[in-house]
């Protein structure tokens, strides 16, 4: 099982929570049937931003991605990504293994890497949970 | 320990000392890469691109029909419309670039300076009641300067 890159830090990041999985039956009259399927949380997303990094860095993100096989398989991801910038109690909130089950990421997209200043690139990663 | 003043000041266009400047002035600022990272408190940064531009005031004045070194630098984008198209409204000739040394005269040969091809930006011209009738020209370097040993 390979794991995220640790570093670089992000330098921006976006979660999503997910949902849980769920569906919603209507009757005739209008009222309205929700049936919950299960107790985890489903299919959270994480975008990670790498603003003008250094090329290096920049490599070692989308060498993870071909060790992965790109969008196939699934890997941990700890550490900095969720945690840099997080003062909440819970110190891997958003990397929650209590309301999902064996948490694991895959990218939802491949990469994507911004070529600015010499020596510089910015990389933008989508990752979205896959639950067993 | 020496210190310079306007008087010591020198202008060059394309190769020739002008000789009706006013003053002369440019500015190098560089853009700075944002590389804060989730976590830090402070702003960190890299160098990024560089710029160098400037701007220089001239006399006008003309020698009976010869024109002077202000016409000389504006018409490099001062243009009317030309030959057949002057019933053209959107046809001229294009602006130029042109070479610039903005030079400090500290008795060595050579003296002090920063030189190289520029694009002119604008051309500002004043006539004013009580005032030499003069252009404020902007521009900007290609690139790096070519030279710069102030």
């Amino acid at each position: 099982m390979t794991h995220y890159p640790r570093f670089p830090v992000p330098t921006g990041r976006i979660y999503k929570a997910g949902d849980y999985s769920h569906g919603t039956h209507r009757a005739m009259s209008g009222a309205e049937i929700r049936i919950l399927f299960g107790n985890k949380r489903l299919a959270s997303t994480i975008q990670l931003i790498y603003k003008n990094i250094p090329d290096k860095e920049a490599e070692v993100l989308l060498d993870h991605y071909n060790s992965v096989k790109g969008t196939f398989e699934s890997f941990e991801a700890r550490g900095a990504i969720f945690n840099a910038g997080w003062k909440g109690p819970t110190k891997s909130f958003l990397n929650d293994t209590v309301h999902t089950t064996d948490l694991e990421w895959r990218y939802a997209q491949p990469p994507q890497l911004q070529s600015g200043y010499i020596g510089r690139s910015s990389v933008t990663v989508d990752l979205v949970t896959v639950t067993y | 320990m020496t210190y310079y003043s306007g008087a010591n000041g020198d202008f060059w266009i394309a190769g020739t000392s002008v000789a009706r400047v006013q003053k002369w002035a440019f500015n190098t600022t560089v853009a700075l890469l944002d590389t804060t990272s989730l976590g830090d408190t402070d702003a960190t940064s890299v160098y990024g691109i560089r710029n160098t531009a400037g701007s220089c005031s001239l006399f006008y004045w003309q020698d009976n029909q010869a024109q002077g070194d202000c016409s000389k630098l504006i018409r490099n984008i001062v243009q009317g419309r030309t030959g057949s198209s002057t019933t053209v409204p959107g046809k001229a000739t294009a602006p130029q670039s042109t070479s610039l040394r903005l030079r400090l005269i500290d008795g060595s040969t050579d003296g002090r300076f920063i030189r190289g091809e520029v694009l002119l930006t604008s051309a500002t011209m004043t006539m004013a009641q009580g005032d030499v009738f003069s252009a404020d020209i902007t521009f900007q370097f290609l690139g790096a300067p070519v030279e710069a040993t102030l």
